[in-house]
């Protein structure tokens, strides 16, 4: 049959080109470097004026000798010899926002005219951000800025795609702590405080870096500055003060609980208030979650607070991290670094360990306390829930939807919300394990940057004293220890709530306490590879809380599956 | 005009498809058979062989993927081709106006782009504050968009929503291809709707019905917009088709060696699918 | 015969409904004010309100997306066309033996699933400038795009029959000539046709767009992703609002051109 000679003859025709398709890619591949590498050895002699004890009374000048080996796509982090501290003034007192902008509009004369590129994650913080602080320095010093307002992902593909290219398309970045591990292990980022060494002209006089007290945090263990943050805000248990200080229902709880109506201490207190405010016909709820994509969940909720899946003092638990991971020592390049990569329990972590399991059973089972459809929110539905006034209590709260909160135009809960620490797992946490997460978002100055002076004053200026005042006062959010205890935000913040211990005066409190903030960490930095992890856990946390798996199944399967990637990332055999 | 040769004219549509897609997929090729991560412990770029493929076919959540992108389409198809074939076959005998309006629409959600379908599920689905699940309370239904269940049938339910208007359109254009010669002959032979149908129809709906199905099969195989906009893989892994497999792997994990061989592979499956259908396509026609 | 009726009627409304449904809460939603938005869901809105739409498109820079959208889904008509009418007459007068080797290929490409090309196309167009510019996404999206317009170009030139070419020719017609001044009034409304089709292809076009752009060239789909998917909370009457606007060529194309979209939908293969 012609027909099927026909048919015939294409299918090899088809193979043939298959084949031939494979050899002349492989071949034009081989010969086409995607690529090219170009390392330069750098010598250079860099005098550094070291300053010893915050008043300057001993002054030594080192003459170092700093190799650098500049990559296209650097490979190993550059290495410091010594670990510097910036020449500071020590305890300067809060400049006026003129004063500052007069310094940096003098200081960024021979850049104006010029255009910055930037993809930001945009939340609160950093809406404030580009409308006031932004703002002024583009107006004193003559530049634009050009913000690509990003998600979480998005902004993460492109600081990828950019730094691993090198190609410099962005001068900066604005992203989260939580990758502060994934770049200082590729060392794309330029090391803050090598910067301000390198231009001793462009630091401002009052940067009093110790006053920052979130910088221990975006620093690795050598003490290079990754990231200048932007705000480093603790998460908190949030209540609605108004049903908890009304007398029938603290009569209802006591007479059923037989204890007195307050925010909980335990998971077990916390239950039952859950239980009490579940009443689905008013509607009123009495937990809430969200899980839709939301690779942050399973270690906010679960490792941190819900199981306390860590062992050992802060403030980074070792020998497992807070997240249930253990920690080794890996090698890189020509150093060693800390690595988050021991996930079952046989070889060192804690990702199957009996907490995990009870975080991951009681994640599933406070759901029936939750609005339904809440697992497949995403997490600022929560600010959502809290607006329409179903909820009663939340264990885990970010403070980004706080202005939200106090915003008439869409909250139902204008002045009825309060704030306390997180109660912890009674069963399971221990003395000095970590309590609650402090979520810190900074700048990053990547190595490819066209622009970086520039870039680099900008990103000083939003952590300046009189910025982040203001930021505290607008939307409750800083980055300075100097800024939180200043009596006066303690009395505009009285005012807000009106005297009472309730919204924006508890949050302050709550910052305040210095016991409640010893135990508040970040993401750690020995998780390298932070997207890549989540990516994968992901899954397995989302079968265990729509009930598919139990959270026996659930936590064996996620060790397996994270020892699995850590040995395709080469970290253990 | 003789004298121009074709090449002339072909010569800016070859170099733009040369630039644009045998490039990348050769590119894509080559990466495929290396190991290259992004991000992570910095290992330069070397040559694995297979490897990237031997781990991508021994990877369970691939193989799920894959399964549960193919039940999905062959579900959607399921409910879209009778959906279609019943509307097209009740709207071809209507007077202009109203077939007008009914494929109006009908195929309204046709030519919206994908993530707008997404945007508008989204809205129409979700939490409290959502038109469906304070309907469906109301007969006592708890929708819930965690609920896996509830979550896949949302899915085929917005694909059948966006698409069954395209079926329909094929439908009714097929109907209308038949020549009234032949309504007559078989309304001479008093053959009665199905008669009608089997006779005088089907020879002419047949071809145009099975390219539809082809198309309809092929674009819900890839879907992605719409899935990533209102579950992002559902919960769990309920609704992650391999669309989102392929894009988590190349563009969140950076794992780009096995990034580029699921691309491949799926780029593969979709032409075989293709090839096989349009050589049994042609070899039903011979006969 | 009567109960057919019914029957038939039925099926129509309830499928109506149906597809009606969700576009009448868009609208909804749209007018309400953000408080109302987020709080229990109701039928009709409390109180109207604009803010959706004015936020839209003024704060959250739609106008501007709009205009790149506009910008490069019609440049992308443009470029399409003019290089597919040339191909499409080449692939239509001259015979070559791959007639179904290019409805294949064709294929292919409009089948390629985006996520394939989404890693070289930023390694390639970095490295040529062509990054975050409206001929880097035009030039992009050619590659579903201009197969299709080949094609269905194709169809349409195959109906006009060869002897008009001879009598141009025998006339003493050039080829441009010819081109421009028989063959494309010709066949104008097959043109306008694959145009719009093109429009709306380039205009929902989703992952090339996350990845290829910055601000300048920021399409409408990307735009809208990002609306709800952020770090902090989103105004949902906004989302729908700018849905809304999304959907305005398709539904505009609908009502000038509904006989068209088989056509153009199953490549040509039902006239």
């Amino acid at each position: 049959m012609s027909g099927e000679k026909v048919s015939r003859r294409r299918t090899l025709e088809i193979a043939a080109a298959t084949v031939l398709g494979i050899i002349v890619g492989g071949v034009a591949g081989w010969f086409a470097k995607p690529r090219e590498v170009m390392e330069r050895l750098i010598t250079t002699t860099v005098t550094r004026t070291e300053t010893v004890g915050t008043a300057s009374t001993v002054t030594t000048t080192v003459t170092s000798t700093v190799t650098k080996t500049v990559t296209a796509a650097p490979t190993t982090p550059p290495a410091t010899t010594t670990t510097v501290t910036t020449p500071t003034t020590p305890t300067v007192l809060r400049p006026t926002k003129e004063e500052v902008l007069a310094w940096y509009a003098e200081k960024a004369k021979p850049w104006k005219g010029t255009t910055l590129k930037t993809v930001v994650e945009v939340n609160p913080p950093m809406e404030w951000n580009m409308n006031n602080a932004f703002a002024e320095f583009c107006e004193a010093c003559g530049i634009k800025v050009d913000i690509e307002k990003g998600t979480h992902e998005t902004v993460y593909q492109k600081e990828v795609l950019d730094m691993e290219r090198g190609t410099g398309i962005y001068d900066f970045f604005f992203d989260d702590q939580d990758m502060a591990g994934t770049w200082a292990i590729r060392g794309w980022y330029v090391p803050l405080n090598e910067f301000m060494n390198d231009h001793p002209d462009l630091v401002e006089p009052w940067i009093d870096l110790d006053d920052v007290f979130t910088l221990p945090l975006v620093s690795d263990t050598a003490g290079n500055i990754i990231q200048f943050p932007n705000e480093g805000v603790p998460s908190f248990y949030m209540y609605r003060y108004d049903l908890f200080t009304d007398p029938k229902e603290r009569s209802d709880f006591k007479s059923k609980y037989g204890r007195d109506l307050v925010p909980p201490m335990f998971d077990d207190e916390y239950e039952e208030i859950a239980e009490f405010f579940t009443r689905p016909d008013v509607p009123l709820y009495g937990h809430m979650t969200f899980y839709k994509y939301a690779h942050y969940v399973w270690h906010h909720f679960l490792a941190v607070d819900f199981g306390a899946c860590s062992n050992g003092p802060l403030p980074w638990t070792r020998p497992v991290c807070p997240w249930g991971l253990g920690v080794k020592k890996v090698k890189v390049g020509d150093r060693e670094v800390e690595c988050a990569c021991l996930a079952p329990v046989e070889k060192g972590g804690m990702i199957d360990s009996p907490q995990m399991v009870e975080a991951f059973r009681k994640f599933h089972e406070y759901l029936k306390y939750a609005p339904p459809g809440a697992l497949e929110m995403e997490w600022m539905a929560e600010g959502d829930a809290w607006d329409a006034g179903i909820l009663a209590q939340a264990w885990f709260e970010w403070p980004h939807l706080i202005p939200n909160h106090e915003n008439p135009d869409r909250s139902k809960i204008v002045g009825k919300w309060a704030v306390a620490p997180c109660p912890v797992s009674r069963k399971y946490h221990k003395p000095l394990m970590p309590k609650t997460y402090l979520d810190i978002e900074g700048f990053l100055l990547p190595y490819c940057s066209k622009q970086k002076e520039i870039s680099y004053l900008l990103m000083q200026y939003t952590i300046s004293k009189p910025t982040d005042y203001r930021k505290l006062l607008d939307i409750g959010f800083c980055t300075r220890s100097s800024s939180i205890n200043d009596p006066e935000v303690e009395k505009i913040y009285s005012e807000k709530s009106g005297g009472e211990p309730k919204t924006w005066l508890s949050y302050l409190n709550y910052w305040r306490n210095k016991e409640e903030m010893k135990y508040a960490i970040g993401t750690d930095p020995a998780i390298l590879d932070y997207p890549t992890i989540c990516e994968r856990v992901l899954p397995w946390c989302a079968k265990a809380f729509s009930g598919e798996l139990s959270p026996e199944e659930a936590v064996k399967g996620m060790a397996e599956d994270l020892d699995k990637l850590f040995k395709e990332l080469g970290y253990v055999e | 005009m003789k004298s121009k040769t074709p090449l002339f004219l072909l010569l800016p549509a070859l170099a733009l498809i040369a630039f644009n897609s045998i490039f990348p997929t050769l590119y894509v090729l080559y990466l495929s058979f290396n190991r290259y991560f992004m991000t992570g412990k910095a290992i330069e770029m070397f040559f694995v062989g297979l490897d990237n493929y031997r781990f991508l076919f021994s990877d369970a959540d691939f193989w799920a993927s894959l399964y549960r992108g193919s039940i999905f389409s062959i579900i959607c198809l399921a409910i879209e081709v009778p959906l279609g074939l019943l509307l097209a076959y009740i709207a071809k005998d209507l007077p202009r106006k109203l077939r007008t309006a009914c494929t109006m629409i009908f195929c309204a959600p046709l030519l919206i782009p994908n993530v707008a379908v997404g945007c508008t599920w989204m809205l129409y689905v979700r939490g409290w504050f959502s038109l469906l699940p304070n309907l469906l309370h109301r007969i006592g239904i708890h929708y819930s968009l965690s609920n896996p269940v509830h979550a896949w049938w949302t899915v085929v339910a917005m694909d059948v929503w966006h698409w069954t208007g395209f079926i329909y359109l094929v439908c009714l254009a097929g109907f209308y291809a038949t020549p009234p010669e032949y309504l007559e002959a078989v309304a001479i032979d008093r053959a009665g709707a199905w008669g009608t149908f089997k006779y005088a129809y089907w020879p002419f709906l047949r071809f145009p019905l099975f390219v539809g199905i082809l198309i309809r099969f092929m674009d819900s195989f890839r879907i992605y917009d719409e899935v990533m906009v209102l579950t992002a893989g559902g919960p769990g892994t309920t609704t992650r088709f391999l669309s989102l497999y392929t894009v988590g792997k190349a563009l969140t994990e950076f794992n780009v060696g096995l990034g580029s061989a699921v691309s491949l592979v799926y780029l593969y499956i979709i032409i075989a699918v293709c090839a096989i259908f349009m050589i049994g396509l042609t070899l039903g026609e011979r006969r | 015969m009567k109960v057919k009726t019914i029957v038939s009627g039925i099926v129509l409304a309830v499928f109506a409904f149906f597809i009606l449904l969700p576009i009448y809460w868009l609208v909804v939603e749209s007018v309400k004010p953000l408080g109302e938005v987020i709080g229990i869901a109701t039928l009709f809105p409390k109180k109207f309100s604009l803010e959706g739409w004015i936020e839209g498109l003024i704060k959250e820079e739609f106008l501007e997306f709009i205009r790149n959208s506009l910008i490069i889904s019609l440049g992308g008509v443009v470029v399409n066309i003019v290089v597919g009418l040339l191909a499409a007459y080449a692939f239509s007068r001259y015979t070559f033996k791959g007639n179904n080797h290019l409805f294949f290929w064709l294929l292919t490409n409009r089948m390629a699933p985006a996520a394939a090309f989404a890693l070289p196309y930023y390694m390639i167009y970095t490295s040529l400038q062509l990054y975050d510019t409206y001929h880097g996404l035009i030039l992009c999206h050619t590659i579903f795009n201009l197969p299709f317009a080949i094609w269905l170009l194709k169809g349409f030139i195959d109906a006009v029959p060869r002897e008009l070419d001879e009598a141009a020719e025998l006339d003493g017609y050039s080829f441009w000539s010819y081109m421009t001044k028989i063959l494309i009034p010709m066949i104008k409304s097959g043109i306008a046709v694959t145009a719009f089709f093109l429009f709306i292809f380039s205009w929902s076009e989703f992952l090339f767009a996350t990845i290829l752009t910055h601000l300048s060239a920021m399409p409408l789909t990307h735009a809208l992703f990002r609306l709800f998917w952020r770090s902090t909370t989103s105004p949902w009457n906004t989302v729908a609002a700018m849905t809304i606007l999304s959907m305005i060529p398709g539904l505009v194309f609908l009502f000038f051109g509904e006989r068209y979209i088989v056509r153009g939908l199953t490549f040509g293969a039902v006239r």
